[in-house]
């Protein structure tokens, strides 16, 4: 009550000083998507077509964790209404739901946009309208540009972060290093950034190859084949779910059993699992982590979270956990900017406060007002025949996305939990 | 400030770089009526310029209101095209062009002068249902004939005002495409005669930005397709005419061959023609959107066969990637004969209006140190590097390498000077302006009126009248329904034009592509702008067009801005 009466007086001090400077410039009531009662966030994200599995799950945890926080007296007083369009990983739609989002629904802010070639599509509209573009769901290092796209704030470590640590892993293990390394990427922005951060981190990989998005559908054969001729040793593998799922499969068909090396986007162990027959293809295989794992369940974050996609009813793997973090850290980013919220003002508080916020992620998260990068490197882990990932590494490695420079060996203990995981 | 018939001559020729003729000073009609256009008639004639006569037309409405619209027509080609490429192109149904034959080549059509006075039939009838009169020149030559236009228009205008019709309080001016461009000259020049101005689908930018656009697009073809195009420095006369011909014959052999399958990769570079004809469009900024393709429906075949098995039984699209590249095969042949035929002939102009030797290159466009790289942009390449990847990895990069190390053509500097001085759009603030503009032109890009629009309301009397609220300026975008327009007649491998275009509904996507609620609702709300006389007035005056079907609801929407190749230029 006392919270909501200091909103009002606060605008309605706003609104006078106003009228007495004769002055249109922006206050909370100008800007789109925050009313007294309620802040309206929009997302754009698979729910149908083949890039919805485990992707679909985001939004319904996101919305779980909001319900949970409005539950709970909301965000400054203001209730969360999160609006979500299924733009089935199509650029095109994309398109339409964002304006359907900015324009029918009047959203505050974009969060949790998933996909480059999606986003990429709408990234510069949002940019030049002004409407903040939090954590978005891609590693495409593009969207790290402060300069070029000041309203939006990367989320998870670039595929650019992902290859540095990588290739830092690899050559600070001497049983890596001494194999016979070779690549395979998925052609266009994903590979180009992998192929980017493995030649900042000094790794020469004896045989590449690739493949294009949606060959999966047509099998791997003659990757596989390539590989094996190659006799590679380790393959470090920079692809999307469904396709690891498809070259692990194939590979064990054809006897070819190297160490394989994968991304922390394109080995989700229930997809894998569902398309490949079973999660222990994952058994043994690396892959770069900047999350708490999953089954860690005696971490606090992992535990309340639990509770909360159990509560809602949803399926706990990944895409649940990771959609209730980020929901969580945005609820922060909301509170932080104050009960007068405003664009900029909501701009301002990730700039200033991002390493205050607290989540799951056990690497340090970096907003300034030069740069968006987000959080900023990995641990290494290793996968189980129960598609649990183990963490290898007690430190963490740390890189930025410019095309130069190598991770570095870092070590980082996060804060606990906020009080009931509330902002 | 009135001028006299002798001045605006002089001004028009000088304009022109043209030695001046004797030209009768006072030829206001050669064959005009001398008494008015009576209510319900249609009234034509011939008026006498310096550039030559040019017909013109009045359509009276049955009960006139006093407001007279004068009609800007737009490009019409002014060399023969061959008559299998004009038919596909629609010049077989369209007045403006007629049939006739040409050594070597044959059946033809060819762009003539005919009065219009509104794009269609329906728009017309539906302007002359609300009592204004309808009057439109046809020029006195065809192709870049802004000066034409404007002098017509002039003439016409003289005509009007001097009895032609009774009753005129005042006189509107309005065009398509090039004509949007002899419009706001017009203006310009006649700020007097005329109350408020209605561009739309307009080469707002000039020729020069123009055919940028369509040099960026025959530069990436002659490099990653096909070698042999010339693309600009035709040689003079009708030497010239057939290495365009050919080239035009060239691009649209090309896009068939790959529409129906029996082309897929360049015989003499090895790159994917549909990719390389898409980078093309994304370097010029072409839309990805055609009235055939949405970008947002797939072939309805992967709902019951999957995507792996539509792709093996060659149905398509499957993505909004192949969605793109089938719509810029579209756009290109749709635009191909004016880049091409249009660069022709005004590189003819220019050597007709500085006395070239027939040695010297009439090149207005330079593609010297362009970085084509930088001509795609990084939302560009995040959106569709997937898609072309699909050609193998790579390909992307390939292709922008090959660009770079391409030849490049300077550009003759006399023979840019003579287009610089050619009438043009100047983005001023004056009078009361309604842009129309589809937010997918593959002609004219819908950047054309942004920038155009921007620099008014940012010119200093613009920026005077918006900080009053008092601007009396407005850009509609006419847009495509939201939810897609790609129809397929059951079972079909591939989308059916005729079915989408229906479905399109002539809105948003094509060159002056408007429905006549759109054509007729921008009249009015220029008529509402012109009576407003406060701020809240004209906010209401504005929202009369915005409440038009098909018209954009989003005021915020600003179109991409246009490509300019020459900014990249270090």
């Amino acid at each position: 009550m006392g919270k909501a009466f200091a909103t009002r007086a606060i605008a309605v001090a706003s609104i006078t000083a106003l009228g007495i400077a004769g002055s249109i410039s922006p206050a909370s009531a100008a800007d789109p998507g925050v009313t007294n009662s309620k802040i309206t966030i929009g997302m754009t994200t698979p729910l149908t077509g083949p890039a919805a599995p485990g992707y679909k799950d985001i939004a319904p945890a996101a919305a779980a964790y909001f319900d949970y926080v409005n539950a709970n007296g909301g965000i400054n007083g203001r209730k969360v209404d999160l609006k979500v369009y299924d733009d089935a990983y199509n650029p095109a739609k994309t398109k339409v739901g964002t304006n359907q989002l900015i324009n029918r629904d009047k959203i505050f802010a974009m969060y949790g946009a998933l996909g480059t070639p999606t986003h990429s599509a709408v990234v510069r509209d949002l940019n030049r309208r002004g409407i903040p573009d939090v954590f978005v769901n891609t590693g495409g290092a593009a969207f790290d540009n402060a300069r070029r796209y000041p309203m939006t704030f990367p989320y998870f470590p670039s595929y650019i972060v992902e290859a540095k640590a990588m290739g830092y892993y690899i050559n600070a293990t001497s049983s890596l290093k001494s194999k016979r390394a070779c690549l395979m990427y998925q052609d266009g922005e994903f590979g180009d950034n992998a192929k980017t951060g493995f030649k900042a981190a000094g790794i020469n990989f004896a045989e590449e190859t690739s493949y294009y998005s949606g060959q999966q559908l047509a099998g791997f054969a003659s990757q596989v084949t390539t590989l094996a001729r190659a006799q590679c040793e380790l393959v470090v593998f920079f692809g999307v779910t469904s396709a690891t799922a498809v070259l692990l499969g194939t590979a064990a068909k054809a006897g070819f059993k190297p160490t394989w090396m994968v991304t922390s986007v394109g080995s989700d162990p229930d997809i894998i699992g569902a398309l490949a027959g079973s999660k222990a293809l994952l058994n043994d295989v690396y892959v770069p982590s900047w999350i708490e794992p999953i089954q860690n369940t005696k971490n606090a974050y992992v535990r309340q979270m639990k509770v909360i996609a159990d509560r809602a009813k949803l399926p706990w793997n990944f895409y649940t956990y990771y959609g209730i973090n980020t929901a969580y850290v945005l609820a922060q980013a909301l509170d932080s900017a104050g009960p007068n919220l405003t664009r900029k003002g909501f701009v301002s508080a990730l700039e200033k406060n991002a390493s205050s916020f607290r989540s799951a992620a056990v690497v340090p998260m970096r907003f300034s007002k030069s740069s968006h990068q987000g959080l900023t490197g990995f641990y290494m882990g290793q996968y189980d025949a129960a598609g649990n990932v183990d963490r290898l590494t007690n430190y963490i490695m740390v890189a930025t996305s410019s095309s130069s420079g190598k991770a570095k060996k870092a070590s980082y203990r996060p804060a606990g939990p906020t009080k009931k995981l509330l902002p | 400030m009135r001028i006299s018939l002798s001045r605006r001559a002089t001004a028009v020729v000088a304009a022109l770089g043209l030695a001046l003729v004797a030209v009768p000073a006072t030829a206001p009609a050669a064959n005009a009526d001398d008494r008015a256009c009576g209510l319900g008639e249609v009234c034509s004639g011939a008026l006498t310029g310096s550039l030559g006569d040019s017909p013109y037309q009045i359509v009276m409405p049955p009960k006139f209101n006093g407001t007279v619209l004068l009609y800007s027509h737009g490009y019409r080609i002014a060399q023969p095209v061959p008559a299998a490429i004009g038919t596909a192109l629609g010049m077989d149904k369209a007045p403006y062009y007629s049939s006739t034959t040409v050594p070597g080549v044959g059946a033809a059509f060819v762009g003539n002068d005919i009065a219009q006075v509104a794009p269609s039939a329906e728009v017309a009838a539906g302007l002359l249902g609300q009592g204004y009169a309808l009057a439109g020149a046809g020029y006195a030559n065809q192709g870049w004939a802004v000066a034409e236009g404007v002098e017509a228009g002039e003439n016409l205008i003289r005509y009007i005002n001097g009895g032609g019709i009774k009753g005129t309080k005042q006189i509107l001016a309005w065009g398509d495409s090039m004509g949007s461009v002899v419009t706001q000259a017009l203006v310009q020049r006649n700020p007097g005669k005329i109350a408020g101005t209605n561009p739309r689908c307009g080469a707002l930018a000039g020729p020069e930005a123009a055919f940028d656009t369509a040099q960026t697009v025959l530069y990436t073809w002659k490099t990653l397709i096909d070698p042999t195009l010339k693309g600009s420095n035709y040689s003079a006369g009708a030497a010239g005419y057939a290495e365009a011909v050919g080239d035009l014959a060239k691009i649209f052999g090309t896009i068939n061959a790959v529409a129906t399958g029996q082309a897929t990769v360049s015989s003499q570079t090895g790159y994917p023609i549909a990719l390389a004809n898409l980078l093309s469009g994304l370097l010029a900024g072409l839309p990805t959107v055609s009235s055939t393709y949405d970008g947002v429906t797939v072939n309805p075949a992967v709902a019951t066969l999957g995507t792996a098995g539509a792709l093996a039984g060659g149905y398509s699209p499957l993505s909004s990637g192949q969605s793109a590249a089938a719509a810029m095969l579209q756009n290109v042949a749709g635009a191909a004969a004016l880049g091409i035929m249009g660069q022709y002939e005004l590189e003819q102009r220019v050597r007709l209006i500085g006395g070239l030797a027939p040695t010297d290159s009439a090149n207005f466009t330079s593609n010297v140190g362009v970085n084509y790289s930088e001509l795609l942009s990084p939302e560009q390449r995040g959106e569709f590097g997937d898609t072309f990847a699909t050609a193998g990895p790579g390909v992307l990069d390939a292709m922008l390498a090959a660009l770079a190390a391409g030849e490049r053509t300077p550009a003759n500097p006399v023979a840019v000077q003579i287009v610089q001085a050619l009438p043009s759009a100047q983005a001023v603030y004056g009078k009361p302006m309604v842009l129309l503009t589809d937010t997918y032109d593959p002609v004219t890009p819908a950047g054309n009126a942004g920038e155009f629009f921007d620099g008014v309301r940012d010119s200093k009397k613009g920026k005077q009248a918006a900080k009053r609220g008092n601007l009396k300026a407005v850009s509609y975008y006419a847009v495509p329904p939201a939810d897609g327009w790609t129809r397929f007649e059951e079972g079909a491998k591939s989308p059916s034009g005729a079915l989408s275009a229906a479905a399109l509904g002539g809105s948003g996507v094509g060159h002056c592509a408007f429905t006549t609620e759109q054509s007729v609702g921008s009249i009015a709300a220029l008529e509402a702008l012109l009576k407003a006389n406060n701020a809240k007035k004209i906010a209401a005056a504005k929202r009369v067009g915005y409440q038009v079907g098909g018209i954009n609801k989003d005021r915020l929407y600003e179109p991409p801005a246009l490509k300019n190749p020459a900014a990249t230029v270090r």
